[in-house]
């Protein structure tokens, strides 16, 4: 029995390999998870071009948070992919917004960052809480609120323009947020 | 005594692994007496995080070819801090352990045994959620891990009872 069992738990690892093999053949997992997420994080953070960013005031339409440093490369190399997904994002047809929340705690940094790149979406400055809040260990780090306020998807290390627009309109399809 | 392991000989990898999981008494008492073997778990380790991370590889393989040798390894090591965790509590539940067993007992080598029930929990959850498609949502997650983490303290509880026992 216990050579049973331990060969079991081989097979498990080995099955589990085997599976993400095939799915990285069709173009790896979706990174939706079911409808029926844990309610996200209420925090509020500076906004680098003034005012403030309040998550639950954007209850009623999905909200896609995109943790990033400007030390980090691979957050650098996918902010004008992102940047892209939030400028279809503002045509109409979709609801969802795009928020990219700096974690340096530097605003010098960030801005910089911004201009240098480009960037045109919305840019908050997180103090330490947010990150910490969404459990956020490497970055980049990407977490879809659906309109209900509950986490709908996370997306540990860097995603694709494609992969990312794609779990936006799933999640805004199935929370019935899209017009 | 178990068939095919004539009594005296030593557990061998799957039996040690399995045992942990199907008899964690006898086996914990085994291990404690002087069978566990450290690179066990070193093993399963690595085997969880090659299974279980293989779209952050193969993500970190794909940035070395786009942007660079340097992101591709900052993401590959990115990839193996997912275990992190699992190092860690092996660690910590070693440092209890050793106050509550003889000084001959090997602490730390007996305590990685008892992650291995939290290591198949993972495994199950992850087949049932790869296989379906979708990720697990944040509370299918946590009660996935807080199943495997009460399987473990169990284990863990079994492994110091047995080499108390030894003694």
């Amino acid at each position: 029995m216990r050579r049973v069992a331990g060969w079991a738990l081989l097979a498990g690892l080995a099955a589990l390999f085997v599976l993400r093999i095939v799915q990285l053949g069709h173009g790896g997992m979706p990174k939706v998870a079911t409808a029926s997420g844990s309610p996200a994080p209420d925090f509020e953070a500076r906004l680098l071009d003034g005012g403030r960013f309040h998550l639950a005031a954007e209850r009623g339409h999905p909200v896609v948070l995109v943790f990033w440093a400007s030390w980090c490369g691979p957050c650098m190399a996918e902010l004008p992919g992102i940047e892209r997904v939030a400028q279809i994002l503002r045509k109409p047809g979709h609801t969802a917004n795009l928020v990219a929340v700096n974690t340096e705690g530097d605003r010098d940094a960030a801005a910089g960052a911004v201009q240098r790149l480009g960037l045109s979406m919305r840019v908050a400055l997180d103090d330490g809480g947010a990150s910490a809040s969404y459990h956020v260990r490497t970055i980049p780090h990407t977490v879809i609120v659906d309109a209900a306020g509950k986490i709908a998807a996370v997306m540990r290390g860097m995603s694709t323009e494609d992969e990312l627009l794609r779990a936006i309109l799933e999640v805004e399809e199935r929370t019935g947020a899209s017009p | 005594m178990t068939a095919g392991n004539p009594k005296g000989a030593r557990l061998a990898f799957t039996e040690r692994v399995g045992g942990v999981l199907v008899a964690p008494r006898s086996t914990m008492a085994r291990l404690a007496a002087g069978e566990a073997r450290a690179s066990d778990v070193m093993w399963l380790v690595v085997a969880r995080v090659v299974a279980g991370e293989l779209d952050q590889f193969a993500r970190a393989w794909s940035m070395v070819r786009q942007i660079g040798v340097g992101f591709g390894a900052q993401q590959m090591l990115a990839t193996f801090t997912v275990v992190l965790p699992d190092v860690c509590g092996i660690l910590v539940a070693g440092m209890v352990l050793s106050f509550f067993v003889p000084k001959t007992t090997r602490a730390f080598d007996l305590a990685a045994y008892a992650w291995i029930p939290y290591l198949a929990t993972m495994v199950i959850g992850a087949l049932y959620f790869t296989a379906r498609g979708y990720p697990p949502s944040v509370r299918a997650s946590n009660i996935v891990t807080a199943v495997g983490v009460a399987w473990a303290v169990v284990t863990w509880t079994v492994g110091m009872l047995a080499a108390r026992r030894s003694a």
